[in-house]
């Protein structure tokens, strides 16, 4: 008996509404209860309405160990397919915790790697919803072959389509390297976690008692170990942070960020900024208001704001231009660079320049952080990943000192002898190989050498005052061209976005080989 | 050709800048460090910078206007309304360094500026004044027989006091006890003075007061009155004129603009001012004060009677003759009604500063908008929230409100809260279309609290849809 | 296009507004889905340099002339309008602890238990990388309690001085 065309279109209609429901209506109560939305929810609240079309929302695995056979989801506990996000296209996974607690499988993560191909062929970003158990022991080593391919993705996404992870709730095991390989992890507060070994592994193996939060929770992630970018405090923040992400950065590679609309007049005068530069060089002051004064809007998104707060990375935009910013902090460790402050730096400017994001470096550095913690731990090799990461990179890259930049710290901070193209500075900045107080003791050794109590004093004062006369000052690096013009603070924002609107076509050519090998 | 500076801002320094440049001298204007793109500025031929973080140090520094007039040369100061308008200080400044200032003699101000000596004076040339004390009162028991004299309610009133503060109501005696000692303290607080007077409180009054404009060769006119019965706080929010409580009744219109120019002409008055009268039901008036400048709602008296006031008031000040040549000339025709559109919530009826990002008007035939409102401008707490005012003349009083109503909904301003829906509001309530209210108006029958009503989501739609097609294009 | 518009209250209204081609007429048609999920329907058309806002294509009026972004009034209720996301909530830390972020030396300690303070005063001077910090007030308050004293060295996480709101 063949049945009619209605009783097609209802069994159509049943079947969209069994997918839908995923895991069942109870346990997608449970995901309310502890504070989740459901795999389908946060794809309906990120993407625009109606504007979502999904792929594959019939698959169903093929495993049949351990009865698994029984237990089939259509859709198999992940949720993918494309949509828009402020009419801006993406390509989008949400893993459904409430299926085999959203535990990976092979249709599963094949069902990820077409949409992550559709991704890369159609240069849209790529945004993952991380809510997973980890791998699906059923089905044993296809899940780590799942897995695999879904890294291997990753990286050949890596540089060619933006890559975001919001991590929703649990991402442990192997799980956690393919959000570890993304761009840009959001980790929402309490309800989600990171670790390759969990709490129960570890007290069995080091004997440390320690909760799931504490190991790999949102503040351990966003503040201690490097390894996510944004704290969000709820499930509807890291949404719309995510969008807020998404108006800053382009849609793929050799693709310019979309010119923005600004109220903000470029030709505003930075009044604030005249006197925001202590005179008194031991007085730090908030790198962060230049930023403010600076930008459109006051409108600046942090990348790492908890992590190596003595140097600030961001995105904002000037005149419409949506550029990165790379900024020593004085206010913190006065602004010294270190192995995490290096790191957090270099990957934000490789992002910048795999996305032709031009990048704007605000520069006032002592130098580096001295002490046995950062040679021990290896600041030569991570303070040369920062070197070379703005070596490398061949966007616009504008630079202003505001104060000191001295010795190796000058090189590194995007100076002009690693090709940076703009280099301005502030009458307040000093470029020297180092302060005052340290290079009169070496230098005049001989000099002060005998001399004590008041004596001493007055000769070193004397000393250190004639060198800040000589060096503590932009006018040697402007006279041999290291400095490209020396500005007055309330013309900053205007003479940036008059340089930004010059440095729009630029195109450096590199000589061509298979990858560079940055000290990792 | 002369020198002019109006030492002011905002609406009334666009309109003095007006008559200057129309009488063919320099306007001058001032900008200050925070409102240096004035758009006040656009009226003026030479602009100067005042220096000063806020008024004290800026529109109230005595010291740097008087040398910036000597540095530029300034033939004759304007001071607008407000500011340095009334300060005997300034003007014996400027007379000192020889530079004419465009208002009365200095003698004038001072002793209108008084509430005590203004109401003897008053009193003394024969003019009605509010039964009460003659002068400061010292204690409880003089208030106490001066009120039985001229009747419960009466009104605790501080001799320096203005703009409706240090003043109390007391209905009986009791009160009236507990409330001297207070009013006292209040004032020497407020003001530096602890003078108190008692005066009647007219209950049901109504706010008149009449146009005076004179010349400096003795010559003194009245152009009619006004009504401004519609305030709070004893802020004014709509005036128009002429009265319609007076209405047809020309005999008390006669009445109480001869005694105004009595009162004018017993001090000597030489330029543009006004006298202000409670008027009650029974049409007895009083005389409250005179405002010895020009005031904010002078435009509905220029448009009943076609009388440029700030023009005369400029040709009088520098000696020359006034447009007219007696009372006869003046003469009125026609209704005018002024709303104040503030930045302000229009419930709440507090200050709302903001900066505006959208300014829109179309008005019907018959409509003047004195402003200085433009896109970008931010109002600022430091100053006026009285942004313009919307000035409607008609043929009769009907045909001015519909008018204003149409005008009411063709200003639109975007950014901040303004009192326009409380406008808008008024101009359509019965008792205000019937032209019956007192100063109790607002008290009373309260409009603002109906502007609620005007809050729809689908203004937030079309405003949305709006800002997405300039974006998009 | 996602937008949020919050009054000072919190109380926020979101919808998306999605443009579509011009018509035949010459005006560009908005659709609104609001969060009820009612749709709405404009059409926006321009004439002699201005924007005129039809919801019948019969029937048109002047359109609002916003210049910028940053604020919207409905009647007596001031707003602000975000475009594309809503602007993070993440509350501060409790501005009232004065915690050091940096091992150092207390320099100078310039206020007292009772003290009336206002946000941004300086508190007292840490010394620190060799720089002299001002640490100011996040809050204002009263002093509760001063944990540190003059010349005393200090690392990093050390609760220095209390304000009680």
């Amino acid at each position: 008996m063949s049945f009619s065309n209605q009783e097609k279109r209802e069994y159509l209609t049943n079947l969209n509404a069994e997918a839908e429901l995923g895991g069942g209506e109870a346990r997608m109560a449970r995901q309310h209860d502890q504070g989740k939305y459901t795999a389908r929810e946060r794809i309906n609240k990120l993407l625009d309405p109606n504007s979502f079309l999904e792929f594959d929302k019939f698959v169903k695995h093929n495993c049949n160990s351990f009865g698994l056979e029984k237990q089939k989801y259509l859709g198999d506990g992940v949720v993918t397919g494309i949509g828009t996000i402020n009419g801006q296209q993406v390509a989008i996974f949400s893993q459904d915790f409430t299926c085999f607690g959203g535990a990976l499988g092979m249709a599963y993560a094949k069902k990820i790697c077409k949409v992550m191909d559709f991704a890369i062929e159609n240069k849209v970003p790529m945004i993952g919803i991380n809510d997973s158990g980890g791998a699906r022991i059923q089905e044993g080593v296809e899940s780590l072959a799942g897995y695999a391919e879904i890294f291997h993705k990753n990286v050949q996404a890596s540089g060619v389509i933006p890559q975001i992870s919001l991590i929703m709730g649990p991402c442990a095991g192997g799980a956690v390297y393919s959000p570890a390989m993304t761009d840009f992890i959001f980790m929402v507060d309490k309800t989600s976690y990171m670790f390759v070994t969990g709490p129960e592994v570890v007290k069995t193996v080091t004997h440390e008692e320690v909760t799931k939060d504490e190991l790999g929770g949102a503040h351990t992630h966003n503040e201690k170990s490097g390894v996510a970018h944004f704290i969000c405090s709820d499930e509807d923040d890291c949404l719309e942070r995510a969008r807020e992400l998404l108006s800053f950065i382009p849609s793929g590679n050799f693709m310019k960020p979309v010119k923005g609309y600004t109220a903000d007049s470029v030709n505003r005068d930075n009044h604030k900024l005249k006197d925001i530069v202590p005179v008194n060089a031991k007085k730090p002051y908030d790198m962060k208001e230049i930023i403010m004064e600076v930008i459109d809007d006051k409108h600046f998104l942090e990348y790492q704001r908890d992590f190596a707060k003595n140097i600030i990375c961001g995105f904002a935009s000037v005149g419409g231009n949506k550029i990165g910013i790379v900024a020593n902090q004085p206010a913190v460790l006065a602004g010294c660079l270190d192995i995490d402050s290096s790191t957090k730096a270099a990957r934000f400017i490789r992002f910048c320049d795999a996305f032709d994001m031009p990048i704007l470096t605000l520069v006032d550095v002592p130098g580096f952080l001295p002490g046995t913690n950062q040679e021990h731990g290896g600041i030569i090799r991570h303070g040369a990943k920062l070197l070379y990461a703005y070596s490398e990179a061949t966007v616009p890259l504008i630079t202003l000192i505001t104060r000191k930049a001295y010795g190796g710290a000058y090189d590194v901070m995007a100076s002009k002898h690693i090709k940076a193209d703009i280099n301005l500075a502030y009458p307040t900045s000093e470029i020297a190989v180092m302060g005052a107080d340290g290079a009169v003791n070496i230098i005049f050794r001989n000099e002060l050498k005998g001399l004590t109590g008041t004596d001493y004093d007055k000769k070193k004062a004397e000393l250190v005052k004639d060198y800040e006369t000589k060096f503590a000052n932009p006018y040697k690096a402007a006279s041999l061209g290291y400095v490209d013009e020396v500005i007055f603070p309330e013309n900053t924002r205007s003479r940036i976005y008059k340089y930004l609107e010059f440095l729009k076509n630029k195109n450096e050519i590199r000589p061509n080989r298979k990858h560079g090998n940055i000290p990792l | 050709m002369k020198n002019i500076l109006i030492s002011n801002r905002g609406e009334i320094a666009i309109r003095v800048a007006k008559a200057v440049r129309e009488l063919g001298y320099v306007a001058v204007g001032f900008w200050t460090d925070n409102e240096p793109d004035a758009i006040h500025l656009e009226y003026c031929d030479k602009w100067i910078h005042l220096e000063g973080k806020d008024n004290t140090e800026t529109y109230l520094n005595i010291d740097q206007i008087i040398s910036l007039v000597k540095e530029h040369k300034i033939d004759a100061v304007h001071p607008g309304y407000g500011f340095l308008s009334e300060n005997t200080k300034f003007c014996a400044r400027l007379e000192e360094v020889g530079v004419t200032f465009i208002g009365p003699h200095a003698e004038a101000i001072l002793k209108m500026g008084d509430k005590a000596i203004s109401k003897k004076m008053a009193s003394d040339a024969g003019v009605p004044v509010v039964p009460g004390s003659k002068g400061e009162i010292e204690s409880a028991t003089e208030a106490a027989k001066v009120a039985d004299e001229c009747g419960y309610p009466v009104l605790l009133k501080a001799v320096a006091g203005g703009g409706g503060k240090g003043m109390r109501i007391c209905y009986d005696a009791k009160e009236l006890d507990k409330n001297f000692e207070a009013v006292r303290r209040e004032a020497l607080s407020s003001f530096g003075n602890p003078g108190v007077l008692v005066e009647k409180f007219i209950l049901k009054p109504h706010h008149i007061e009449v146009q005076i404009i004179a010349d400096k060769k003795g010559n003194v006119y009245h152009c009619f009155e006004r009504e401004c019965s519609v305030q709070r706080r004893y802020q004014k929010v709509i005036e128009e004129a002429p009265s319609p409580f007076i209405a047809d009744d020309e005999d008390l219109r006669q009445d109480i603009c001869q005694t105004a120019v009595k009162l004018a002409k017993a001090v000597n008055y030489n330029s543009a001012g006004t006298v202000e009268f409670i008027m009650g039901e029974d049409k007895s008036f009083y005389f409250l004060e005179m405002n010895t400048r020009i005031q904010v709602e002078h435009p509905i008296t220029e448009e009943i009677t076609g009388v440029d006031l700030v023009a005369n008031m400029i040709k009088a000040a520098l000696g020359e003759d006034l447009d007219f040549k007696s009372q006869d000339d003046i003469k009125r025709n026609g209704h005018a009604i002024e709303c104040r559109i503030c930045a302000e919530d229009p419930v709440t009826m507090l200050p709302a500063p903001g900066k505006i990002n959208g300014f829109e008007t179309t008005f019907p035939q018959g409509i003047r908008f004195d402003h200085c409102i433009f896109n970008g401008l931010e109002v600022k707490p430091d100053f006026d929230p009285m942004i313009g005012k919307l000035v409607g003349y008609g043929h009769n009083r009907n045909v001015v409100l519909r008018k204003m109503r149409s005008a009411i909904k063709g200003l639109y301003i975007e950014g901040i809260k303004t009192n326009i829906p409380l406008h808008e509001k008024i101009l359509g309530e019965e008792n205000f279309v019937a032209g019956r209210y007192t100063t109790n108006y607002i008290t009373e029958i309260k409009p603002q609290d109906s502007v609620a009503d005007l809050v729809q989501i689908e203004n937030l739609y079309e405003k949305a849809v709006a800002i997405e097609m300039n974006l998009i294009r | 296009m996602r937008y949020y518009i919050i009054n000072s209250d919190g109380k926020e209204v979101s919808f998306d507004i999605t443009a579509s081609q011009k018509t035949q007429s010459g005006s560009v048609s908005f659709n609104i889905s609001a969060e009820d999920k009612s749709a709405h329907q404009y059409f926006v058309k321009s004439l002699a340099g201005k924007n005129y806002i039809s919801k019948d294509q019969l029937s048109w009026k002047k359109a609002p002339e916003i210049s910028d972004l940053s604020g919207l009034v409905n009647i007596n209720e001031s707003m602000k309008v975000y475009r594309g996301f809503k602007p993070s909530g993440l509350s501060k830390a409790n501005a009232g602890e004065l915690v050091t972020d940096m091992p150092g030396k207390i320099v100078k300690v310039l206020t007292t238990i009772g003290a009336v303070v206002n946000q941004g005063d300086t508190l007292l001077i840490l010394e620190a990388m060799k720089m002299e910090n001002e640490i100011k007030a996040g809050c204002d308050g009263v002093v509760k309690s001063v944990h540190v004293k003059e010349g005393q060295a200090i690392e990093s996480g050390h609760l220095m001085i209390e304000i009680e709101e």
